[in-house]
């Protein structure tokens, strides 16, 4: 009686693991400064931005306008997570101020949302978050920022949270 | 009440049995690990064992599909391990997700009453914003303001402009409407036109309560 029982025990954790598992091993993932490029459009090339040895980036320009684009991987969301979040970090010089925004795109390209946020705190490690419809395991999600020019200011990188 | 262990006892051993088979077809260089004495609970637990270290397999094998498949199309490894059914499947659950998002932001926008102050105030930032930007300026829009969200329906041309100016955009609007929806509706032709939400909170909880 009892050695069935034990069968049986066993029978029904072996079918139970045979399902196909929902759960997704998803992590936070970040990644430098370093990592972005110039924000480029035509007709003038800009410069790309000064490299520091702790992987941040600053403006090498006079110009405030002068912006910079983050690749920003991800993994896929929780299954009913109704948004996904991400800590943008940077530092301004007093009285400097950057303007950053999350983008998301879909896989065509077409633009499906933003959140956009100005910091002009010293050392700053600013969270924001996107809609779940926004960040599929298809989107593309961008990093844009504005950073304060002549080097007054840097980014330092950002995470994406799972 | 024996013919009843009796009937259970079979039914283990099919099960175990069953497993066993698959388990064998699955993985085919599983090592099973067989007791001197033979017992049926040791070559269970190394049935558990076997299994759970397929299914981790199979996990990281799901987990890395879609990082594979995002290198692009044209790729042969992607062509090799995603079926293009499965990737086009995805998609367009994607895309009816995040249509059913927006459709919950609409009706949320359509049930805001009008705040004219507010409204007035709002749709003047947004027509300077859209205005002043380089590109944009000059493309048809209309623009709706109403409590705490103002829409915006902009024609697209197919040039790929919005898409690249969103963040300046955006910017003008920081202090005001940080917070933006779109999705893109085809005309034909190559033409369209983008519908925006813009508002000061995130629109995840305006969405949940339109629907």
């Amino acid at each position: 009686m009892k050695l069935s029982s034990i069968i049986l025990s066993a029978v029904l954790t072996v079918a139970a693991m045979a399902v196909p598992a929902s759960r997704v091993h998803a992590a936070n993932i970040t990644i430098k400064g370093g990592t972005c490029h110039a924000l480029q459009f035509l007709p003038t090339p800009v410069p790309e931005p000064l490299h520091f040895s702790s992987g941040s980036i600053a403006n090498p320009t006079g110009d405030s306008s002068y912006s910079v684009v983050c690749d920003v991987p991800r993994e896929p969301l929780a299954l009913n997570a109704a948004a996904g979040g991400f800590y943008v970090d940077g530092t301004n010089f007093p009285g400097q101020s950057t303007t950053c925004s999350i983008e998301s795109f879909n896989y065509n390209g077409f633009f499906m949302g933003l959140v956009v946020f100005t910091e002009s705190a010293s050392t700053y490690d600013h969270f924001v978050s996107l809609p779940a419809s926004q960040l599929g395991t298809w989107a593309y999600v961008a990093l844009n920022c504005s950073l304060p020019a002549n080097g007054f200011g840097s980014l330092i990188g950002v995470t994406s949270v799972q | 009440m024996k013919w009843v262990i009796s009937v259970l006892i079979a039914g283990a051993l099919a099960g175990v049995a069953f497993a066993f088979m698959q388990l064998r077809s699955a993985s085919p260089h599983t090592t099973v690990v067989e007791t001197t004495d033979g017992t049926q609970l040791t070559r269970l637990s190394a049935q558990v064992e076997a299994l759970q270290r397929h299914l981790d397999a199979l996990e990281s094998r799901l987990a890395a599909r879609p990082q594979v498949a995002a290198a692009g199309p044209g790729n042969a490894d992607t062509a090799r391990s995603v079926p293009s059914t499965d990737v086009e499947q995805q998609r367009a659950e994607e895309a009816e997700k995040h249509h059913e998002f927006m459709a919950g932001v609409a009706q949320t926008f359509a049930a805001e009453r009008v705040d004219p102050a507010w409204a007035g105030r709002a749709a003047a930032r947004v027509e300077s914003a859209f205005g002043s930007d380089q590109g944009i300026g000059e493309a048809p829009r209309n623009i709706e303001c109403r409590e705490k969200i103002c829409r915006v329906e902009i024609e697209d041309d197919g040039t790929d402009r919005l898409n690249r100016r969103m963040h300046f955009i955006a910017m003008g609007l920081v202090d005001v409407l940080p917070n933006i929806s779109a999705e893109h509706l085809d005309r034909g032709n190559g033409r369209g036109s983008m519908v925006l939400y813009l508002s000061a909170q995130p629109l995840v909880q305006e969405a949940a309560q339109g629907k």
